[in-house]
């Protein structure tokens, strides 16, 4: 999208249901393929993706365009709350069941299902998942952002809030951590 | 393992290229049904609340609920409702499944109109409905539609195709494209309107029509023995194109 009709969205987003529905089209796919990665679970990843989608209709109207793009803001949130279940070890997504009971376009739990069945067909990723989910969380996020997400080192140190130097580190510092636990 | 292979295990791993369409389009609805039809028009009204103190707050929030469930809130819930009782309506998921959204929303009557049209993501898709002289057809699943949903009985009562007939060029319309087009009378073979696929849901005495964003006209004429045609825009009053469509016989 680009960095102008993005800006014009987001400003019209505050109000304009039509301009929220852009941006939300444009970026669901990517966050979802990006929390997916981190979680390695469908069912986790689509309640992340909710709360993400959550709060960033939330504070919408506090985003300014100082420093920090708007896709590096929306990954940053799903980054937080990614981290919040890695803490809690579950992730059940609270603010969202206040909200009036949910209504879908298909069959949920079958889409669901499918989407698990999908996902341990990727048998390389799965493994990869499993050695990079023992890395401490700043560390999984810098790989993931880095390697699957093809984010550049800008960009990963908007979402972490850290500077470049400190995350080119941080990955020197993981790879070499996942090094050897490949063996 | 070396570095060098670790990071291009890292960088050519397969990864899950998984799409959840159906929780996608059910979280936009709700957070759209969240954000801009229920939490705004009550919840923003606390703050005044706090200002003028809590008893007559209290008394001027219980009128600006009165006022805006009469009046404001009341009709927005009833498109919720209605998003909601379409999208459990198994022709209306078939829809949304082809890769259409719901566009636009109205009530009148007891009824809610929702149009429901193909997502036009990008520069290159076509966003016109195909000419009705064209050799192929417009897909079926292509085209967009209009639903109406009973909020009495809780269901979908009609869902009818929009095709381009729908948006015939009336007079004046035909003249200003003849008038653009510069092409004497004589030579024109047909003229056709080439609605916009972008379209819109419009009130009007008690009805709901459905209207094109944008209108275009298709001139089919005579250039001696070939067959010409000129696709005219009528808002920005310019010829867009003009194609050879073969001699005549």
């Amino acid at each position: 999208m680009e960095l102008e009709r993005e800006r014009e969205l987001i400003e019209r987003a505050k109000r304009s249901p039509d301009a929220f529905s852009e941006i939300y089209e444009f970026y669901y796919p990517k966050i979802f393929g990006y929390i997916l990665k981190r979680v390695a679970n469908v069912d986790v990843a689509k309640d992340i993706t909710s709360e993400t989608f959550l709060k960033c209709l939330k504070n919408i109207e506090k985003f300014k365009w100082k420093g920090i793009s708007f896709s590096s803001w929306l990954f940053k949130i799903a980054s937080n709350e990614i981290a919040n279940f890695f803490r809690k070890g579950k992730y059940r997504s609270v603010s969202l069941e206040k909200i009036p009971e949910p209504v879908s376009s298909s069959n949920p739990s079958q889409e669901i299902i499918e989407a698990e069945e999908k996902l341990k067909m990727e048998k390389d990723f799965l493994i990869l998942h499993e050695k990079i989910k023992k890395l401490p969380n700043i560390y999984q996020d810098v790989v993931v952002l880095k390697f699957f997400e093809k984010k550049k080192i800008r960009e990963i140190a908007e979402i972490v809030g850290k500077k470049e130097g400190t995350i080119k580190s941080l990955l020197h510092r993981a790879t070499e951590k996942l090094r050897q636990m490949m063996g | 393992m070396k570095k060098e292979d670790l990071i291009e295990k890292l960088e050519k791993t397969k990864l899950p290229e998984i799409e959840l369409k159906g929780h996608r389009e059910w979280l936009k609805i709700k957070l759209i049904d969240w954000k801009y039809y229920r939490k705004e028009a009550v919840f923003e009204f606390l703050p005044i609340l706090k200002r003028v103190g809590f008893f007559s707050g209290s008394l001027v929030l219980i009128l600006l609920i009165f006022f805006f469930s009469t009046n404001f809130l009341y009709p927005k819930d009833k498109i919720a409702t209605a998003q909601k009782i379409a999208l459990n309506d198994p022709q209306v998921k078939l829809l949304i499944e082809e890769g259409k959204e719901i566009k636009d929303v109205e009530v009148i009557n007891g009824k809610a109109y929702l149009l429901i049209s193909p997502k036009i993501e990008t520069e290159k898709q076509t966003k016109e409905f195909l000419p009705m002289t064209a050799e192929v057809q417009e897909p079926k699943e292509n085209l967009p539609t209009l639903t109406e949903v009973n909020l009495k009985e809780k269901r979908v009562s009609k869902i009818e195709e929009i095709k381009p007939e729908n948006f015939p060029l009336n007079e004046n319309e035909e003249e200003k494209a003849k008038e653009i087009a510069k092409i004497e009378r004589e030579r024109i073979i047909k003229i056709e309107s080439l609605p916009s696929l972008e379209l819109m849901l419009k009130k009007e005495k008690n009805q709901i029509k459905v209207e094109p964003k944008e209108k275009k006209a298709l001139i089919i004429y005579r250039e001696g023995n070939e067959k010409w045609l000129k696709k005219i825009n009528l808002q920005t009053q310019e010829i867009e194109e003009t194609e050879f469509l073969g001699i005549e016989e």
